[in-house]
This record gives structure tokens, C-alpha cells and sequence, in this order.
């Protein structure tokens, strides 16, 4: 209950021109910012702990925690907007394979907030933390040059059996 | 040496209410009287217990050479004890339940006025190292203890506790002797005498202490990659600014500049010093980092989960010195061992805390549970202890033969006694941590705290009064509203590999316990133009390195260099593990170099032979190329195999049928390991085991993947062999693996061996080691052909 206030007291200060939302739009149903902070919340509570021991079993737990989610909804959009946000939280002290998962969750959770009317700031207030900071690492990264993309795999088949290996 | 028990009753006579009116002094001196003058037949102490009220009806026991005595104070803290046939220097404790003082007697002494009082309390612990845990000190009182307890001994640390007690700007006028200054204390008739006065002003003035605390350094004494720990994300204004950080000689800088801000100050750890290191330091079994932590002057940590790493015998070792014991080419002295002076370890200087592990052999703690460290007139006691999912985090040779019991309630135990003891706060040093979802370095916030640190925190008891913490590899300063203590426990952690370090200051008043806490992370700033070409953000510093330790980094980085450049064996090419397209372990299919090394398990140990190896892809962590600069092309070097394989886990044996071998292959591609490895760019799955040479089989790719545990079908019906042979469902084989396969509830998903396998035995030998036999026995190895055959 007390969290719900402080994201309701958030909300209030978030002053940040919106990103995903419309200039003079209205402000945030109560309801989806609960909704979007109590996935979040969830995530953080089923996922977070995963991250320090193998950053692949946080990226699954959030890839299929927010599958688990109604597709295209505002749990959704807090599920992979915490996935960004607890990646982002070890990439600040520079954890081997925080940085691709932030990332991608950046892409993900930024394809959902389109066309949802949340606004960068309202998204940010849905997980504890410092929103002028973390809004603007967030666009910084979309500023940044995309990362090299993957090497592409080709099957080697030897004796009739095929593995694939880097290009 | 026995100490006697004496009856006090026919002293105790003496203590009728009116025998109380007397002085204490005058008490004695009857009593030696009546005792015979004094003539060796024992020793009368006499005095008042008091921490500037008197301590009525508390117990008090003198501990002497060949005897001892105990009585309580009467309701002015007075008391008088006689200890019959005893010889004197004595230790003497007065405990009223919540609070426990000691004083002494001097040797040769028969009939002294000995007070009990917070100032003599300071007086044991300056007498010896071995003396500021008093209470064990006393506990433990015998004649090699009483050898402490000489007249000049007892001279110097009279002489240096009133010294600190000036230059703490405290009046010692007319207490001249600790021990034996007459006290007169404050009533409603009378004054209090000078050691009265001394005594309240000691209580009520406060001394500042500084803790310093690092966490997970994982023997990262060189410099960390900057894309693994050797960078952190500052706040910098409304921006952020990414430093480089890390390494010992760095580290060293910033403790050093932390320490001269303040005498009263101890640098300690949260676990995982050591271990899950660097081939610098794992190459020579982390004496390296071990002995230049020693020498950056850390002095107690907690154990962590890796501290068991390689098992409580080769923890000991740390702690105690000695070389690593010799055999399949290690434990060699001067090349992986005992690289200090004249080819010795002394182990560590610093002292390992472990207050809930047990051996479950003997009862007994494996390490010592807590630290006392007196700073003047207060101390803080240090618990130091790992999370009790240790026994299920490390291999089973590591945590073989211990107990881990539950965090809070050994916390609240032992920091019940640190207080009773008389310690003035508590502070507890857990390998255990949570998370914030900061996305700055820094944050003084501590924002959207979680993880398994929270329940802990919320069962500890009010006696708790700071939390250094550590394993999450986060960093934080958070104050916890702890539900149980009912009062907010400071509560910090430092990142790893030497990002930073907690800088907690505290303000202890002797009378009163911690009256303020307060923490930053300071992080280890390298004053390099990488970061210093454009102004580091408010409050923040760049640091040279330490040359001391900055040399000693250098030494070990050439020494194991030069280890690791010891050839162990020959390719004729290239072994690799599959790989996804960034260059990463795919394990979701056939891995050639684990097949290699589940043929080295099979061959791994002398005289024992089995009839399949498993190993999981997870415990191949690089590849062997033939061709790598600084090293002649075909040779296989210590260096390579040891970052292969760098764990140290040992073998075990266990027995599965044919049918249990069937399902255990299954369990590649069955829930939940469909899930948990998958290749995105071919969609494959699973988690596909390295199987030793003589194991074949065929699966089809196209078959489901997912199924319940127990149901899957992938394996083509009849298609698994084993040296020619059809698997035959009946019949037992002997299978080997590594013991983080063969224990456990699920290891990477796999239950069949865990679970099911029976007749389990800890071979005791290290995986590496039976990987460098191997490469050693087979000159030229190839990278095998597939074991596996792939269908779709």
C-alpha cells in the first residue's frame, strides 16, 4: 500500500516531457499505473535474484514472465520495463551480459509503450529510483550505435552429422 | 591446567549485612588476617564493580593460577572473594547478565584492591591481541595466559590506556592505576571521587570509528576488464559519467586515505574474497590474493559460498599457512605454492569468521564465529557468517561433513553474547545481499531494495547494529527497516572484484551503544586520463597506486605467468566447445571439447575404471586453439586447461542402470532445459552433456522438446550404445561425473544422477587435475568426431 503511494506521489513529480505519450496529454489512469507497477513489482520479486548468478536465467525469466502476461498489456509493458531496469542496474557496475539484456528489454518494452499513451516518466515511476537519471541513460542507449549483429551460425557436417559454428 | 572451584562459604559467612558496612579494603584486610597474613596460601581481591553506577548483586569470579572463586557484590557493587591455595596474576569478571567487566590482579599479589570497571575492561584488552575478546580471554585463563599478565605487561597497558584516555581529552587527574585507584562512586550523600568522575566522562563521551568493508573481490588483485567489474556508471548531474575501477595496488590507495582520516578504524570483509578467481590468483590456489589482502591490512571477513570452494581442509590452510599439497603437477613449491619468503604461506592475517557452519562430525564450529576490536574505551563486536544456501551452492566436496544453519538465528545469538560481553555495537559481516534498482553507482538512496538479505534483516534482534553484506555483486548504502529490531539497520555492499569500498563511520558512546551510523561507497577510482580527462562528478576521486602492493601485484602477475606457461600437453588442432554466433558456449548442441573432457573423467583417476562420463556443458568455460600468440602452435598450456575447467570440483562415481542412462539423456531436452539453453539463430534447445569416448546415440531434432520430466522421447529408440554394445535398461553401469552433477536437487536441471544414482563416491580428485593427467598421458589429442548424431 505504501509503495502504491509513493508511485501515486511520483507520478505527481514526474515532470518529464513524454517520450511515448502525447504532449498535454492527461496524466495516467491510477488504475493502469498500479497495474503497471504491481507487474513490475512481480518481476522484480520472481526475476531480480536471478540476475547476479546467470544473467541468461534473468533474461528468461523475464522473456517468459512477461509471455505470462495478457500480450500487448500494461502488465506486459511493466514486466519488460522491469527486465530493462534490473539489466540497466548491473550494467552500472559493469556485470558480464547486463548490457545486451538491457538492450533488449529497451527494445521490447519500447515497442509495447508505443500507442499506450505512457510517457517515459510514468513508465519510470513504476519502479523505485532516480527518473531523471535513468530516463536519460535509457535514451542515451537509444542514441548510442547498434551493437554488431550476431554472427551468423552455418552447419558443418562432418560424416553425415552437422553442427553449427560462428561464421 | 585445572582450575579449582572453591566453596565461598566460609567466606561467605562473612558477608552478613552487617559485614557489609565495612569497606571492602577493610574486609580484606581482616580477611588476610584470617587467612594467615598472606603467606602464599592465596590471593583476596576486593573492590567495586561498577561502569560508573555500581554493579549490585552481579557476579564476580576470579580466576587465578591453581584456583578460583566467585561471590556476588553487594547493593554498592562491592565485593571480596578469596581463592584458596591460589597464586596470583588473576583475571577477574563481574557480570550482571546484560553487561560482563574484567579487571586483574598482578602477579605475586595476595591482598589487592582490584576495581571492576569499564577502564580496566579497556586495561585486559590493550594487555595482549589475544586479550580483547576478554570474556574468551578470561574463559580461557591459564598459566600460558597469566604469562600475559606480567608486571610490566600490566605497566605498559596501564600506560597506554590512560594515554588514550588524555588524547581523548579526558581528565586522568588522581587515577593513577586503573586497577587499584581507590573508587568512591556518586550517591545522594556523597560525592564521587576522581575515578568516578573519569568513569562518567568516559561513558558519556563519544569516539568515532570507522569501518571499511569490501565484499566479493574474487581475487581480482590486477585490474578487472573493463566490460567484468573494472567499470561503474557515476551520477553526474543530470548525466552519468562511466569510470574505470579496480585493482589491489588502487584499492591499497583508498584504504590508506580512509585510514588516516581517522586511527580508530578496522578494514573488513563480507565473503568471497577468494575463489572464482582470476588464473593469477587461481593458479596458485589464491595464496596470492590471500597474502596481499593480508597486506593491504584487511582483518576479519566472513566466509562466503566460494570460501568452500575447494573444502574446509583447504580453507584451513588459507587461514593457518602451508604449502598446497603436491601431486598431478601442482603443489609444486615456488611455481603454484608457498610463493612467500623461503617457500612458505603463512596463510591469511586476517581472520575468517564463519558462525554458522559445524562440523556435523564433532559439533563444533569449523572457524571462529565472532571478532572483537577495541577502539579506547568502546569495541565492536563482528559476526561473520555465510548464507545458509551454501551447502547447496557449492560442490559437495566443498561443504562435505558441514552444517549451515539459519543467518538470523546465529546472528541474534551470538550478538546477544557479544553484548552481554560488553561490547559497545554490533556489527555483522553476511555473505548474503540483495539488490536495488539503482542505475547509478553510488546512489546514497538505496532505491526499490530486494532479494534474500530482506528476511534476514527482519528477523534480527535490536542487539544488531550494522549489516556489511555482500554475494548479490551489488552496490549499496541502504538504511533497512528492520521489523524485528524495530529501528533501521545500516546496511551496505560494495559491487565486486574491488570496484569499491564501504566507508561507515560510527559514533559509539561506551554508556549508550551506537548513537550514529553512516555510510558511502567509495569507489576505486584509477587516476589514469581515461578518467580524469574531463572532471569526475561532486564527491568523487581518482587514486594512484600503492607502490607496496602495486610491486607485490607485479610479482605474482610474472609468477603466474610463468606457471601457467608450463606445457602440459599437445593438439593436433583446434578443440572446441559449439558456439553461438557472438562467440558464446551454444549448449544446445555437441560440445567437442566437452567430450574430451568427460574422456578425461573417465580416465581421471588411477585404478579406478567406469564405463561412462558425463560432463555439463556449463563446466566448459573456454576452448583449446592450437595457435594463440606466446605459445608454440600444437602445445596445450596449464594456463589453458585451467581456464577450461576452472571450478574445482572433484570427480564422483555412482551407479545407473541402463534404463536411468536413457532418461538421464532425455533430460537434455526435457522441461525445463528446453527453456533454460536455447540458440536463437537455429532454435535449437537443451542442455546437450559431453559424453565419453564409447557412448553413442542418435536423437531426432524434429521430436518435441518440453515434455514433463521423465516423459520426453528424443532419443531414437534403441540407438544408444555404449562401446558397441546395445545399453542394456538392466544392467548397472558405472558412471562418473563432477560432483556439482552428482549432488544437489536439480544441477542444471539434471536429476537422474543427483537423484537416482546409487553406491556415490567422492573420488576426491579435482577435475583439473584429472584433465592435465590426461593431456599429459595423450600426447597429440584430436578433436573427436561426433558421439552424437543429430537427426533434422
Amino acid at each position: 500500500m505504501r509503495s502504491f503511494f509513493i508511485l501515486l506521489l511520483l507520478l505527481g513529480l514526474a515532470g518529464h516531457s513524454p517520450a511515448g505519450a502525447t504532449a498535454g496529454a492527461p496524466a495516467l489512469d491510477p488504475a493502469k499505473a498500479a497495474a503497471l507497477h504491481d507487474a513490475a513489482a512481480r518481476a522484480q520479486d520472481k526475476c531480480f535474484k536471478e540476475m547476479y548468478r546467470d544473467p541468461n536465467a534473468y533474461g528468461l525469466c523475464i522473456r517468459e514472465f512477461s509471455r505470462a502476461q495478457a500480450p500487448q498489456s500494461v502488465e506486459q509493458l511493466g514486466v519488460l520495463y522491469f527486465g530493462f531496469v534490473g539489466a540497466l542496474s548491473y550494467m552500472r557496475v559493469s556485470q558480464a551480459g547486463a548490457m545486451p539484456l538491457a538492450s533488449e528489454f529497451l527494445k521490447s518494452f519500447r515497442s509495447l509503450q508505443k500507442g499506450k499513451g505512457i510517457s517515459d516518466a510514468e513508465l519510470c515511476a513504476s519502479v523505485a529510483g532516480n527518473c531523471e537519471l535513468r530516463i536519460g541513460q535509457t535514451l542515451a542507449m537509444e542514441r548510442a550505435a547498434p551493437t554488431a549483429p550476431a554472427k551468423s551460425l552455418i552447419p558443418v557436417c562432418k560424416a553425415g552429422v552437422c553442427r553449427l559454428e560462428a561464421q | 591446567m585445572q582450575f579449582k572451584r572453591v566453596s565461598l562459604s566460609p567466606i561467605g559467612k562473612l558477608f552478613s549485612p552487617a559485614y557489609r558496612a565495612y569497606s571492602a579494603l577493610a574486609f580484606c584486610a581482616v580477611m588476610v588476617v584470617a587467612c594467615g597474613g598472606g603467606d602464599g596460601n592465596g590471593v583476596v581481591a576486593s573492590g567495586i564493580a561498577a561502569t560508573g553506577s555500581p554493579m549490585p548483586n552481579a557476579l564476580v569470579t576470579m580466576r587465578c593460577v591453581g584456583s578460583s572463586a566467585s561471590g556476588k557484590t553487594d547493593s554498592a557493587g562491592k565485593y571480596a572473594l578469596f581463592a584458596v591455595n591460589a597464586l596470583a596474576p588473576c583475571v577477574l569478571e563481574v557480570s550482571n547478565g546484560t553487561t560482563k567487566l574484567h579487571s586483574l590482579v598482578g602477579p605475586g599479589q595476595t591482598n589487592v584492591l582490584a576495581n571492576i570497571t569499564p577502564l580496566t575492561e579497556q586495561l585486559v584488552a590493550s594487555l595482549d591481541s589475544s586479550a580483547v575478546d576478554t570474556a574468551a580471554f578470561f574463559n580461557a585463563f591459564d598459566a600460558s595466559k597469566a604469562s600475559l599478565l606480567s608486571s610490566s605487561n600490566i605497566a605498559a597497558a596501564q600506560t597506554a590506556v590512560l594515554t588514550s584516555l588524555a588524547n581523548a581529552g579526558l581528565n586522568t587527574t588522581g587515577v593513577t592505576d586503573l586497577v587499584k585507584t581507590p573508587l568512591v562512586t556518586k550517591t545522594d550523600t556523597q560525592a564521587g571521587n576522581a575515578y568516578d568522575q573519569l568513569l562518567d566522562s568516559v561513558a558519556a563521551t563519544p569516539v568515532a570509528v570507522k569501518l571499511i568493508a569490501l565484499n566479493d573481490f574474487h581475487g581480482n588483485f590486477q585490474e578487472p576488464s573493463s566490460t567484468n567489474g573494472g567499470t561503474v556508471t557515476l551520477a553526474n548531474g543530470a548525466s552519468t559519467k562511466n569510470v574505470s575501477v579496480g585493482g589491489a595496488a588502487y584499492i591499497a590507495s583508498v584504504l590508506n586515505n580512509l585510514r588516516a582520516a581517522n586511527p580508530n578504524n578496522i578494514t573488513v570483509g563480507a565473503g568471497d574474497l577468494m575463489a572464482a578467481s582470476p588464473f593469477a590468483s587461481a593458479i596458485n590456489h589464491d595464496e596470492s590474493t590471500v597474502d596481499i589482502l593480508s597486506q593491504m591490512g584487511v582483518e576479519v571477513s566472513s566466509v562466503g559460498n566460494h570460501e568452500f570452494d575447494r573444502g574446509i581442509t583447504e580453507l584451513k590452510r588459507i587461514q593457518n599457512g602451508g604449502c598446497y599439497p603436491a601431486g598431478y603437477g601442482q603443489g609444486v613449491v615456488g611455481v603454484d605454492t608457498c610463493l612467500q619468503t623461503g617457500g612458505t604461506f603463512a596463510g591469511a592475517r586476517y581472520k575468517y569468521l564463519a558462525a554458522n557452519v559445524t562440523d556435523t562430525a564433532t559439533g563444533n564450529p569449523v572457524l571462529p564465529a565472532t571478532y572483537i576490536k577495541r577502539f579506547g574505551t568502546v569495541s565492536v563486536g563482528f559476526i561473520g557468517l555465510t548464507f545458509r544456501g551454501t551447502v547447496n551452492s557449492v560442490g559437495a566436496g566443498g561443504v562435505a561433513g558441514l552444517r549451515f544453519d539459519d543467518e538470523a538465528t546465529v546472528i541474534n545469538n551470538y550478538a546477544r553474547k557479544l553484548k552481554a560481553q560488553g561490547v559497545t555495537a554490533v556489527a555483522v559481516l553476511i555473505h548474503q545481499g540483495g539488490q536495488t534498482t539503482a542505475s547509478t553507482f553510488a546512489d546514497p538512496t538505496c532505491p526499490g531494495f530486494s532479494g534474500d538479505i530482506t528476511a534476514i534483516l527482519n528477523q534480527l534482534s535490536s542487539n544488531v547494529d550494522l549489516v556489511v553484506s555482500g554475494h548479490t555483486h551489488q552496490e549499496y548504502v541502504c538504511n533497512f527497516p528492520s521489523t524485528s529490531a524495530g529501528k533501521n539497520i545500516l546496511l551496505t555492499s560494495t559491487g565486486f572484484y574491488g570496484q569499491a569500498v564501504s566507508e561507515i563511520n560510527l559514533t559509539l558512546k561506551p554508556s549508550v551503544g551506537l548513537v550514529s551510523a553512516s555510510a558511502r561507497t567509495v569507489p576505486v577510482i584509477k587516476n589514469v586520463s581515461a578518467n580524469t580527462s574531463t572532471p569526475l562528478p561532486a564527491g568523487f576521486s581518482a587514486y594512484d597506486k600503492d607502490p607496496t602492493i602495486d610491486a607485490l601485484v607485479t610479482r605474482y602477475t610474472s609468477l603466474s605467468t610463468a606457471a601457467g606457461q608450463v606445457v602440459v600437453g599437445s593438439v593436433t588442432g583446434d578443440i572446441k566447445r559449439a558456439l553461438l554466433g557472438n562467440g558464446t558456449r551454444d549448449e544446445t548442441n555437441e560440445s567437442a571439447l566437452a567430450n574430451v573432457m568427460a574422456d578425461s573423467y573417465l580416465a581421471g583417476v588411477p585404478g579406478f575404471t567406469a564405463d561412462v562420463a558425463f560432463v555439463n556443458p556449463g563446466s566448459v568455460r573456454a576452448d583449446i586453439l592450437s595457435t594463440v600468440s606466446g605459445k608454440t602452435t600444437g602445445t596445450v598450456l596449464y594456463s589453458e586447461l585451467a581456464t577450461i575447467e576452472p571450478f574445482g570440483n572433484t570427480l564422483m562415481s555412482l551407479n545407473l542402470t541402463g534404463a536411468q542412462i536413457a532418461r538421464l539423456l532425455e533430460e537434455q531436452w526435457e522441461a525445463p532445459n528446453h527453456t533454460a539453453k536455447t540458440n536463437p539463430a537455429t532454435g535449437t534447445v537443451g542442455r546437450i552433456l559431453g559424453v565419453s569416448s564409447g557412448l553413442t546415440y542418435t536423437y531426432d531434432n524434429a521430436a518435441p522438446a518440453g515434455a514433463v520430466k521423465g516423459s520426453g522421447a528424443r532419443i531414437v529408440s534403441g540407438s544408444i550404445r555404449i562401446n558397441g554394445a546395445a545399453l542394456d535398461p538392466a544392467k548397472s553401469y558405472k558412471v562418473i561425473t563432477n560432483s556439482y552433477m552428482a549432488t544437489g536437487t536439480a544441477p542444471d536441471n539434471f536429476t537422474t544422477m543427483a537423484g537416482q544414482g546409487t553406491n556415490k563416491l567422492d573420488t576426491k580428485m579435482l577435475d583439473l587435475d584429472a584433465f592435465i593427467a590426461y593431456f599429459r598421458a595423450n600426447a597429440n589429442v584430436t578433436s573427436p568426431a561426433a558421439r552424437v548424431t543429430r537427426l533434422n
